[in-house]
């Protein structure tokens, strides 16, 4: 810490310190003499009465010194650094200010939003910029950009920008941003330093790591004055996620609670033309889920939306989704296996909500299309183009051709390396031999347990496939009499189930079952995809929305729920049709794209949910001391040009003067008082 | 009484009022000369005084006969005897006694001395005056001449205020000077220790003189009058006390006041007159104190 005085050359008035003392004295000497004869009995009453006044002199001489160096101290003007004294014709410096304007930097407090506030922060540390120094900003949200390509003298220009530059709806992306001013500040001359002026959000920074070059200084500002207390609709689904018409579906509704205080909200859903509300009790910090049953009468995407009663950060309080609400599952059906295949078939074609369509798995997104994948006789082939639909979400059956090796099972089911040897192998049975329910607590078995529809596992086989399913992670949902798998459903997710039990005539009695059919339309039903394929109806603000218009289509546009409207362009023309592309949206909400005056489409735009939760957390590297300075913009300049401090000596002036007369009324008072009290 | 030059402190209006004045003293004095005071002396004289057993050795010329013839017994007639008067002056002359204005203390007491000096001489009585402060400044001796009178006056007129006060220093010394039971009046501000003074006057009164103690006080002095922050000056040591007056005031009244209770009552139980002399007030009225 260093002291420096712009007037120095007023030091000589350090000496009206002295002042006080020497008035003090002086005046003490000042009283008429009077000779006087009991002298004695005066001297004996101010000893008594001196004990209490000499401490009150003092008091006031003190006070008096101190004043009289507080504003010769003021009259010096001094300058407080809290750091080393900046030397004169220092190098110029390179200044990037990395500004926040993600989501939650629009949470408001005292009038002022957090962005508003960094902004004024930011200001500040242009402000103090020389005319040699160059600066940039970069604005922080889910694209990272800056104003200037390179850092620039142009500050002026940085300015205007952060008077009119507003808070987004779009998440943060710290490390992009980090990155982009970095690269900036290493190419830069002089001095280096980067600014970040963030609320630092937990969910955004807390897994960031900084690795900042030695030269580079860091600053961390941060706009937040209090702990933000929020609620938001985190997301909005339905079980299953491609209902079917007439399939009782549930629509759950999750709902977080960002406040060290439970919360009672109410969630208002909107299905179609139905509404519903829910209470849904919440804990400090927790999260709860609103749950309506509903079914789709007809096949339709049909918009679903959320509304939680309003709160100071209203826009997390709505999201929407479009539900694909469809006719039937699509079922892809690849290979001729004869145990198996026609049996298959004639299943699938005899259950009124699926849909049979065969594919080849040269067609990769003809089998994302379907909603569940059957492999009949399966020799081994496309193993990984097959493990990789599995893992977007495409469950698999896969009745294996003997040959099958282990490692091709355990790639199809996503499940690692397994111990080479062992393949697939019919074996013939002496004797016929049944099956058993290994897994009967299993939901695909919840239609049997009454009883109702037979026992599924009722059968007879002759022959059998022996899968070598030994190493791979799993279960038997039903298997044979001995103990070896009939229907083995591995460990992975989406499921993979490997079929084993034949179904041809010769083999086994088990497709004749009347229990058969409903055991494999309970099968198909809960093995189907848990994701929609090909619905890109959710979007986040800062991206587009797309539509593929009807070639014939004439009047295209894009409006939000107010009727505003958003400019589109048409972005390529083909026998599909014509692709509009929107510009970015910046506020969360539904979209609809019309065709003259008829809606076609409805996009919807989530806000981000990683911003609804404004718990604070910078980064342990930018915490670290040397590396940061949590304080503000002022502090920061003040750091650099020094801290004047003549006008808090002038209040200290002041308070001392206005301590001097208490002081001195006090003693008055007191004087009267013991006066009163000895006469 | 021969004429009188005139005299700083004792000026022909004085004397003239002084005629109607009788110095008579309570106490019966003890002299050489037959006068007229009484004296416990018994003697001849023509005052009856009490009757008392004959004890042998006694002259028989006084045995009253008839009280013999009534009673068959002897007693004598005893007589009181009037003598001259002896009075002893003693005068503080200490530095506190310059104070007061427009009359200082001493000055008050110089008038009052003198006064007292002439009634006494005036009756052809002997009168001493000690000049002290913190001892003997002057000692005149007994006498009732005129030459003695003009001594006196010649002496108050030359004196002036002194060193410290030291009243029971003084009484001490003069003590041994004093050789027959007469009036002690002591004039001071007794600026002193009490109870030493009344140690130093017990010899006194174990010997039968008659104490006066005139405490001269100035109304400056007694009700501190001034206001604001004074440096007072003592007029014996030369000290310094810076005091704002108004704060001290009301200690000091008490501290005052407790010392003049302290004499008054130290003279109460040793049977001494004790007069309180404000020199606001004419000296003449101090009198009254000698003639009750």
């Amino acid at each position: 810490m260093n002291i420096l005085f712009e007037n120095a050359a007023l030091a000589w008035l350090a000496a009206a310190v002295a002042v006080p003392p020497l008035v003090h004295l002086f005046a003490r000497a000042r009283p008429p003499r009077w000779p006087f004869g009991a002298t004695h009995l005066v001297l004996r009453v101010v000893r008594n009465t001196m004990r209490l006044k000499r401490p009150k002199d003092w008091l006031l001489l003190l006070l008096r010194t101190f004043l009289f160096a507080a504003l010769v101290l003021a009259f010096l003007r001094p300058l407080l650094f809290l750091g080393a004294v900046p030397v004169p014709g220092e190098t110029a410096r390179s200044v990037v200010v990395l500004l926040d304007r993600s989501a939650s930097m629009a949470w408001t407090e005292g009038g002022q939003s957090r962005f508003a506030a960094a902004c004024a922060e930011a200001s500040e540390i242009l402000d103090g910029l020389s005319s040699r120094d160059k600066a940039n900003v970069v604005w922080l949200d889910a694209e990272p950009d800056a104003i200037f390509p390179a850092l620039g003298a142009n500050v002026s220009y940085l300015r205007r920008r952060l008077l009119d530059a507003r808070a987004t709806n779009e998440s943060g992306s710290p490390a992009a941003a980090l990155d982009l001013c970095l690269s900036m500040l290493r190419e830069a001359a002089g001095r280096c330093e980067l600014y970040i002026v963030s609320d630092f959000q937990a969910g955004q920074w807390q897994d960031v790591r900084v690795a900042v070059p030695d030269p580079i200084r860091v600053h961390t500002l941060s706009p937040v004055r209090e702990p933000a207390s929020n609620g938001a609709v985190l997301s909005i689904r339905t079980e299953p996620v491609a209902p079917l018409a007439g399939e009782p579906v549930q629509i759950v509704c999750e709902v977080a609670n960002f406040c060290a205080a439970p919360r009672k909200r109410t969630v208002t859903l909107e299905i179609g033309a139905r509404r519903v509300s829910r209470e849904v009790m919440l804990a400090a910090w927790g999260t709860g889920a609103a749950v309506v049953e509903h079914t789709f009468a007809e096949p339709a995407r049909v918009p679903v939306e959320a509304q939680l009663d309003e709160d100071a950060f209203g826009m997390d309080d709505w999201r929407g989704t479009l539900v694909p609400v469809r006719e039937a599952l699509r079922v892809g059906l690849y290979g001729t296996d004869p145990h198996t295949a026609p049996v298959w078939t004639r299943a699938l074609r005899a259950l009124p909500w699926t849909e049979l369509v065969t594919v080849s798995l040269d067609q990769p997104e003809r089998c994302a299309g379907c909603d569940l994948l059957m492999l009949a006789g399966w020799k081994g082939e496309h193993a990984d183009r097959l493990a990789r639909l599995r893992a977007d979400g495409l469950p698999l059956v896969c009745a294996p051709a003997e040959g099958v090796s282990r490692q091709a099972l355990a790639v199809l089911a996503g499940l690692g390396p397994a111990a080479a040897g062992a393949t697939v192998a019919w074996e013939s049975l002496g004797k016929e031999i049944g099956l058993q329910l290994a897994e009967p607590d299993n939901r695909v078995f919840t239609l049997f347990r009454d009883g109702e529809f037979g026992d599924p596992a009722q059968a007879a086989f002759r022959k059998r496939l022996r899968l070598p399913v030994a190493g791979l992670k799993g279960q038997a949902l039903i298997s044979f009499a001995d103990g070896l798998p009939a229907l083995y459903l591995c460990d992975a997710n989406p499921a993979c189930v490997l079929w084993a039990a034949p179904l041809s005539a010769g083999t086994g009695d088990w497709a004749t079952q009347l229990p058969f059919l409903p055991f494999f339309g309970e099968l198909v039903g809960s093995l189907r995809a848990r994701r929609a394929h090909g619905l890109q109806a959710v979007a986040s603000p800062g991206a587009t929305v797309s539509w593929l218009a009807p070639i014939q289509a004439e009047s295209v546009r894009l409006a939000d729920e107010q009727g505003d409207e958003i400019a589109v362009t048409e972005s390529s023309r083909g026998l599909e049709g014509r692709m509009f592309v929107s510009d970015p949206i910046a506020r969360p909400g539904a979209y609809r794209w019309y065709d003259g005056a008829t809606c076609r489409e409805v996009r919807m735009v989530n806000f981000p949910a990683v911003e609804s939760d404004l718990r604070t957390a910078p980064p342990p590297e930018l915490s670290a001391a040397g590396k940061s300075l949590l304080q503000r913009a002022a502090d920061l300049r003040a750091a650099r040009e020094g801290r004047p401090l003549w006008k808090m000596l002038a209040w200290l002036a002041v308070a001392l003067l206005l301590a001097e007369s208490a002081v001195v009324l006090w003693c008055d008072l007191e004087t009267r008082r013991l006066t009163e009290s000895l006469e | 009484m021969a004429e009188h030059r005139h005299f700083k402190y004792l000026k022909p209006e004085d004397i003239r009022r002084l005629a109607s004045y009788e110095f008579a003293p309570k106490a019966l004095a003890e002299g050489y000369l037959s006068g007229r005071h009484m004296s416990r002396q018994r003697g001849s004289s023509v005052e009856f005084h009490d009757y008392r057993a004959y004890t042998p050795g006694d002259d028989r010329a006084l045995i009253d006969w008839r009280v013999f013839a009534r009673t068959d017994r002897y007693y004598l007639r005893t007589y009181q005897q009037e003598t001259n008067l002896e009075c002893h002056v003693f005068l503080d002359s200490s530095g506190s006694m310059g104070f007061g204005a427009p009359l200082t203390k001493l000055e008050y007491a110089s008038f009052f001395s003198a006064a007292l000096c002439y009634l006494v001489l005036k009756n052809s009585d002997r009168v001493s005056l000690s000049l002290f402060d913190d001892g003997i400044r002057a000692f005149y001796p007994p006498g009732s001449t005129n030459r003695h009178m003009q001594q006196l006056m010649n002496a108050l007129e030359r004196n002036a205020p002194g060193k410290e006060t030291a009243v029971s220093a003084a009484l001490r010394r003069t003590l041994p000077l004093l050789t027959r039971r007469a009036t002690v009046i002591v004039v001071s501000d007794f600026f002193d220790d009490a109870p030493a003074i009344f140690e130093a006057l017990s010899p006194y009164l174990h010997r039968g003189f008659r104490i006066h103690l005139f405490h001269v006080l100035d109304p400056q002095e007694l009700a501190l009058g001034k206001h604001g922050m004074w440096t007072f000056v003592d007029m014996e040591t030369g000290a310094r006390v810076i005091a704002n007056a108004d704060v001290i005031r009301g200690g000091y009244r008490r501290a005052l006041d407790e010392q003049i209770k302290q004499l008054r009552d130290l003279a109460a139980r040793r049977n001494v007159d004790y007069a309180l002399a404000r020199t606001d007030t004419h000296y003449f009225s101090l009198f009254d104190h000698l003639a009750r």
